[in-house]
């Protein structure tokens, strides 16, 4: 047995254990989650909205790519569809098991309830999974209209999905807390930064870390300009913009060492990158999902009623269960597991 | 070896059935029960029983004979509201944790997490037990039966019949000893328990140390407080903590246990700062023109023996129901040579030092607030005024102080008690429409005048005559106090120093509870641990009952028949009840489990010992019973219609003749009582006034306080006669000082104690814990409000002593008396006094058997004292703010 | 026909007797109410005060948590009652993060009233009525509006502090109360048009 089959055969064994982890969710409830009335959603939403922002970051690179005409970039859709759609499924399993009756989630198409920011990413997720899947099908016709009308449907989509992600707690919106719902462009950033380095991560032959770089420092300006706008206000992004901030250093010793963006490409189809650069990349990851932690479960923390009224009320933080903190990995095997045993058929491994 | 036990009715274990080595093997499991098998849904009337109050009229819902809805009936005197534990009270009859069967010790090590490793038996098994052991006790002396009662159920009809049958004088209430609140209730309104405010007229009105309504959240007296207060009236609550009614107030914060302090300076202040009170009510209906000889006594002629005051128009002295032309309140007279001064001088001279700058020194409230406090009071009297009700004229005095168990609570509580019902006197609003009333008997006896021309007292205030030897609670040492299970738990630990010549051999525990609700919890479980056989009827397993022989369990409230006749209410009066006579119905659930009736289980007990039938037996008492508080109101038997005494009756024969024997019925009987689940009967509304039956100058109060002298002058030559010195106190001096005539100023035992003990720890009820009649700690929907409740269970510091302490919200720290101590989390407010620390309710404890939300949370009563020297030695109350620290845990605060 | 509530600040004294008539007539599971009081301190010592604010579902006109359900599980009645369709729901709670007052229950799990003992009696018709995984939430009574009573906790209240009827009927007590008492409802700004009016007390 060759190392990609041993890897495929370790992947399925985690899959497995996840899916047993999910399967007990389905059947217990919340039982031994630290969900409650005061943190009604926990990691696994937050899961879901870190995997679907990196999924929708993919594919929105894909697609940006395909609509500037960038060439070369086969192998890299190739690997970057098979991503996205592998973490799509994972970040539905994810809304799916932190339904209180997932069975009754498919009604959602008979309700079309589009005030609903969940009916959003509902059809969202949906779509963006099956434009992915037809990518990696190979069944969209190879002419120039078809890609553009795919890739630009993608953007859309993709787009969409990311926002949606920012409206859901306008029922704690303050002076101060993300008022700025549909742009968005924190969630934007770091999704591209994510999709960025999961793709380098990935092991494609293409140096990614030169568009890394920009993407972060791009970060980096709305998140500073934020705190600083923000400076009284204790505001959620700390961490992110510390995290950002050693990621562009990393990128800049890296980018220093080696020849600095060559002349007219960001993108040099030169070998995977270098130990700084996947640094770099999985700490991008990190970012993303502290971002998404601030934007899923740090809200639930401040009370939702306004004070005084809140004086008495709870505010300790949210801590995942082991349970939860099981469930959520074994979600990740699985996306691991689905995206490399895709790669393995298409490779013929 | 280990044996499991499937079902715990399944077989009964004989005794030493078991391993005493195997931990947590006991009969006491719950068990799954079974539905009752009705099909149809019914509704039944109820009367409530999850306060003290225990009126508020309920309908039952039930479907398929399980209870699925408690509401309040649209009647009288609640009409149709229902507070937080009325409305849990389902819980209270679905517990696991009540006690489902009799059940008998096998383990003869007793102690609070000790298992007795329960035998269950049948009822004939355990009541001829018990009947058993209780006949020997008698055969060899009555008085070795020590009955404790309590309000886990004040419904029986049969325990005192019962002890009286069987020949025992000793009967302990386990609740009083700390909420000792009667003495000026009985001697000035001849009423009992306690004295209220007349909510319909009153325009003013100072609280201290107690509840009007909210803050327990009782029914009748929130209702008519919200009418009140829209009405316009003015509330002033003095308290060390803002309180539920101090926010629809004035707060007054106070130091704790200083509420004497105040009362002092504000008597001061109306008599030498606003210099008006109600003369013709003073020169009328109090003894205040009575002259005082130098003995402290009344100055009595010589050949009629009657009190006299002194005429001014005449300038002389006359008896006191001479004709006079103008009597003289104040001021200092010559009679047969003797200098003599009035009763009025006496209090108003004894009260001149107390200024309100003197009070501020002491309880912190600030002396300009004592004297507007002092002056809006008399403004709002309208002394002189009038308002005819009926037909009747009555004085109009819409003005009112109360006082309750916080403030006579300390060494010097009767004084703060009598201090209150001074100022009412000083502004005439005694027994009159917008004033203070007793809260309880209504009729021509509360203020019938005796030979001297003042009021008999009544009540607590009567003293218990002396009997040699005593019994265990030391009545005749302390002839009005409360109930005394403190002294009776002393006395048995040290019957030769309290001159007890027989020993205590049964006890019978019936709804209370000395262990937990009292103090020093470690001395009542020695004295039941030396007592040989010890029986409760329980509702679930108490401390006293885990402690017990014998558990014979009884019905929860909504399953005890009764029949209960409307007394007047503990928190506040309005026409809403003014005058109403009524008798309620509780229709029974359906048992749940293999409980009794507490009055079946009397009757089966009475039986088998042989004090049911004849001369003096249980139906013998039980016939010539009159109710305490009410008197020839209540549901007493009258002829004819009393028990045949030969005959053994139900419960439900003998409310039949219960209700055809009630004063108020128009020849009604069970069966309109069943149908409509009351008789009302409302009385004319003049006759809620108690002073209708004593007008004008026909009965006088006690505004120079002769019955505390009487009464330790009495003691005294009782002592004396029996060459014996007053028992548990060094110096009686210690006693002696609260018994004057003239109330003065009398620190708690906890003031000047060291500068480490710098704070005072408090308690109050809430809304979810009025005492815990109904298991209102242990009800999981109460439960689940009160652990979410910011100052439920915890340990409330004002912000600025937190700091000094350096403790934050949230930290766990030991609060800590010179008596004992306690744990639990802190929380910072700005709700509380800086020298208080404030514990709700009454939590924790519990036993190895209990509901384990009975043992959780800080017990206040563990930092209180029994010590004789800590009592108000006039109503024997237990000293209710203890000084403390507050130490952090793993460090100093 | 639009039911709505007035609660008069000034008379409610914190009891939380609603809170329990509530569970006592709708037979809520363990851990989940209906209804609820805040509770909060204003001021400082001396001046210091307790407050409370009851909190029945707002039965908003303009329901956030309506908008926010994708299923269509929230419904607005034309009584204006906003009722959860327990058969629909999928327990996205989506609703629940929705809702600017915590009006809205997710049923984590039925557990029982005395938690270490088996279930009552009252339980066990109760529960039946609850479905693990919805969310729940104030329906004001529905099922006492059918047979013309008021909602629990109006008819409970020891200070008689509620007031319910038919905010369109300008000529009904409710009605009248509000413009008396210049009563206005709870976070007025977020424009959510609520059916539960409050006289500041």
């Amino acid at each position: 047995m060759n190392l990609e089959t041993t890897i495929l055969f370790i992947l399925c064994f985690f899959a497995l254990a996840g899916g047993a982890a999910i399967l007990q969710q389905l059947i217990h409830g919340f039982k031994k989650t630290n969900l409650c009335d005061h943190y009604v959603w926990g990691i696994y939403v937050q899961g879901c909205f870190f995997l679907s922002s990196l999924a929708a970051g993919v594919l929105i690179i894909l697609s940006v790519m395909i609509l500037l005409n960038i060439k070369g970039i086969s192998r890299l859709a190739e690997t970057g569809s098979i991503i996205a759609f592998s973490l799509f499924i994972g970040s539905q399993i994810l809304l799916g098991i932190d339904l209180g009756k997932p069975s009754r989630a498919i009604l959602m198409l008979k309700s079309k309830n589009f005030h609903s920011p969940l009916t959003w990413d509902f059809y969202t997720l949906g779509s963006s999974t099956v434009l992915c899947l037809i990518y990696y099908l190979g069944i969209l016709p190879q002419t120039r209209g078809a890609m553009l009308a795919w890739s630009l449907l993608s953007l859309l989509i993709a787009y969409l999905c990311l926002s949606v992600h920012t409206m859901f707690f306008l029922s704690r919106a303050k002076g101060g807390y993300q008022t700025n719902a549909f742009s968005g462009l924190e969630t934007l950033l770091s999704s591209l930064l994510g999709g960025t380095a999961l793709l380098m991560l990935s092991g494609i032959q293409m140096r990614l870390s030169g568009l890394l770089l920009i993407l972060a420092v791009l970060l980096l300006g709305t998140t500073a300009s934020h705190n600083i706008a923000l400076l009284r206000q204790n505001h959620n992004s700390k961490s992110v913009l510390i995290l950002n901030l050693a990621i562009v250093l990393l990128l800049l010793v890296e980018q220093s060492t080696e020849k600095f963006l060559q002349a007219g490409s960001i993108v040099t189809p030169t070998a995977g990158g270098s130990i700084v650069a996947l640094t770099a990349a999985a700490a991008s990851l990190v970012l993303v999902f502290i971002e998404k932690f601030n934007a899923v479960i740090l809200p639930q923390r401040e009370s939702i009623l306004p004070e005084p009224y809140n004086q008495f009320q709870d505010k300790s933080p949210y801590r995942p269960s082991l349970k939860e903190i099981n469930v959520l990995i074994g979600c990740f095997a699985i996306c691991a597991f689905i995206g490399y045993g895709l790669l393995y058929v298409k490779a013929g491994w | 070896m280990f044996k499991k036990r499937k079902s715990t009715y399944d077989h009964v274990l004989s005794e030493m059935d078991f391993n005493e080595d195997v931990f947590g093997i006991s009969t006491y499991q719950w068990q799954e029960y079974s539905n009752s098998d009705t099909d149809e849904k019914q509704t039944l009337h109820g009367i409530c029983r999850m306060c003290m109050q225990g009126d508020c009229a309920t309908a039952v819902h039930l479907e398929n004979g399980v209870v699925v809805k408690v509401e309040g009936r649209e009647v009288p005197p609640n009409y149709g509201s229902l507070c937080p534990r009325g409305n849990s009270a389902t819980m209270n009859l679905y517990n696991p944790y009540r006690v489902k069967t009799p059940l008998i010790r096998t383990n003869p090590e007793k102690g609070l997490n000790v298992d007795p490793m329960w035998k269950e038996v049948s009822w004939e098994e355990a009541l001829d037990y018990t009947a058993k052991k209780l006949k020997e006790v008698r055969d060899e002396d009555p008085r070795g039966l020590a009955v404790c009662e309590g309000w886990g159920n004040r419904e029986t009809i049969m325990r005192i019949p019962f002890r009286l049958a069987f020949g025992s004088p000793n009967e302990i209430g386990a609740h009083g000893s700390l909420c000792t609140v009667h003495y000026g209730t009985g001697l000035i309104h001849g009423n009992f328990p306690i004295s209220v405010v007349d909510l319909e007229h009153c325009d003013y009105h100072i609280t201290l140390g107690r509840s009007i309504g909210p803050n327990i959240a009782t029914v009748p007296g929130t209702r008519k407080l919200t009418k009140a207060l829209k009405r316009g009236m003015k509330l002033v609550v003095v308290d060390p903590r803002s309180s539920y009614e101090a926010a629809k107030g004035e707060w007054v914060p106070i130091r704790p246990g200083t509420d004497l302090a105040f009362l002092l300076g504000l008597a001061h202040s109306i008599l030498f700062d606003v210099k008006i009170y109600d003369v013709w009510f003073l020169k009328n209906r109090t003894n205040g023109p009575y002259l005082i000889d130098d003995q402290g006594d009344y100055l009595r002629d010589e050949q009629t023996g009657k009190p006299m005051m002194w005429d001014l128009t005449d300038g002389i002295a006359k008896v006191f129901d001479a004709q006079f032309g103008n009597i003289a309140l104040e001021g200092t007279y010559t009679v047969n040579g003797t200098e003599v001064k009035t009763g009025f001088e006496h209090i108003k001279e004894g009260f001149r030092d107390y200024t309100p700058e003197w009070a501020e020194t002491i309880s912190t409230v600030p002396a300009q607030d004592i004297r507007r406090i002092a002056k809006e009071f008399i403004e709002h009297a309208r002394i002189g005024s009038t308002i005819e009700i009926e037909g009747f004229s009555f004085p109009f005095r819409p003005v009112s102080v109360n006082t309750e168990r916080n403030v006579m609570n300390h060494r010097g509580g009767t004084y703060s008690d009598l201090v209150a019902k001074i100022i009412n006197m000083l502004a005439g609003a005694i027994e009159v429409p917008g004033g203070c009333l007793g809260c309880g008997y209504r009729g021509p006896e509360a203020l019938a005048p005796g030979p001297d021309g003042t009021m008999m007292p009544g009540y607590e205030a009567k003293d218990r005559p002396f009997v040699f030897p005593p019994d265990i609670g030391m009545h005749s040492f302390y002839p009005n106090s409360h109930t005394t299970p403190h002294l009776a738990a002393h006395a048995l630990a040290d019957p030769e120093k309290y001159y007890l010549t027989y020993e205590v051999k049964a006890w019978l525990n019936i709804g209370g509870n000395i262990i937990k609700y009292n103090a020093n919890p470690e001395q009542y479980v020695n004295m039941m641990k030396k007592i040989p056989f010890s029986v409760s009827i329980a509702y679930h397993m108490d401390e006293p009952t885990i402690m017990s022989d014998v558990v014979l369990p009884e019905h929860s409230f909504m399953e005890r028949s009764r029949v209960a006749p409307f007394w007047p209410q503990h928190q506040a009066a309005s026409y809403e009840v003014h005058a109403l006579q009524m008798l309620q119905r509780r229709q029974p659930v359906t048992p749940i489990y293999n409980t009794m009736h507490v009055d079946d289980i009397f009757t089966e007990l009475a039986e088998r010992i042989g004090i049911l039938y004849g001369e003096n037996g249980m139906y013998d008492y039980l016939n010539r019973d009159v109710d305490y508080i009410i008197k020839e109101n209540g549901l007493n038997l009258r002829e004819p219609y009393l028990l045949d005494i030969n005959k053994k009756h139900t419960l439900s024969d003998i409310h039949e003749l219960q209700v055809k024997s009630w004063k108020f019925g128009d020849g009604e009987t069970m069966e309109d009582l069943e149908r409509d689940g009351n008789i009302v009967k409302w009385q004319p509304k003049k006759t809620a006034y108690n002073y209708y039956y004593h007008p004008d100058n026909q009965t006088r109060h006690e505004f120079y306080i002769i019955n505390l002298k009487r009464t330790a002058d009495q003691l005294r030559k009782n002592l004396e006669k029996h060459q014996i010195k007053f028992p548990g106190v060094e110096d009686d001096s210690i006693v002696f000082d609260l018994y004057r005539p003239v109330p003065y100023w009398v620190p708690s035992s906890e003031f000047g104690v060291s500068e480490e003990y710098d704070l005072w720890a408090i308690n109050w009820k809430t809304p979810y814990y009025s005492s815990d009649i109904g298991g209102v700690v242990g009800n999981p929907w109460l439960a689940e409000i009160y652990r979410k409740d910011p100052w439920e269970a915890v340990i409330c510091l004002n912000s600025t002593t937190a700091q000094r302490k350096g403790v934050k919200d949230g930290d766990r720290v030991t609060v800590e008396s010179r008596y004992g101590k306690l744990e639990g989390l802190v929380r910072i407010s700005e709700l509380f006094h800086p020298d208080a620390v404030g514990i709700s309710g009454a939590y924790g404890m519990g036993t190895v058997q209990s509901n384990p939300l009975s043992k959780e949370g800080p017990l206040f009563n563990r930092l209180l004292t029994t010590k004789e020297d800590t009592l108000d030695s006039v109503s024997g109350g237990i000293e209710i703010a203890p000084c403390v620290k507050i130490v952090k845990k793993g460090g100093l605060a | 026909m639009r039911y709505g509530m007035l609660i008069d600040l000034t008379k409610c004294v914190g009891c939380n007797a609603c809170t329990v008539a509530c569970r006592n007539h709708n037979g809520t599971p363990s851990g989940i109410s209906l209804h609820k009081i805040m509770k909060y301190e204003v001021g400082k010592f001396p001046h210091s005060k307790m407050k409370f604010l009851p909190m029945p579902c707002m039965q908003c006109e303009n329901a956030p948590c309506e908008k926010a359900c994708p299923i269509g599980a929230t419904v607005k009645k034309s009584n204006g009652i906003v009722e959860v369709l327990a058969d629909k729901c999928m327990g996205c709670r989506g609703c629940v993060a929705a809702c600017p007052y915590d009006s809205r229950q997710f049923v984590w799990e039925i557990k029982n009233y005395y938690e270490q003992a088996p279930v009552t009696l009252f339980e066990k018709r109760k529960q039946k009525e609850f479905q693990k995984g919805t969310v729940v939430k104030c329906t004001f009574c529905q099922k006492r509006l059918e047979h013309g009573l008021e909602p629990a906790c109006v008819s409970t209240c020891p200070s008689q502090c509620r007031i319910f009827g038919d905010l369109d009927d300008p000529g009904s007590e409710l009605s009248k109360a509000i413009a008396a008492g210049n009563a206005r409802p709870f976070r007025e700004d977020l424009e959510t048009n609520p059916s539960v009016y409050y006289i500041n007390g």
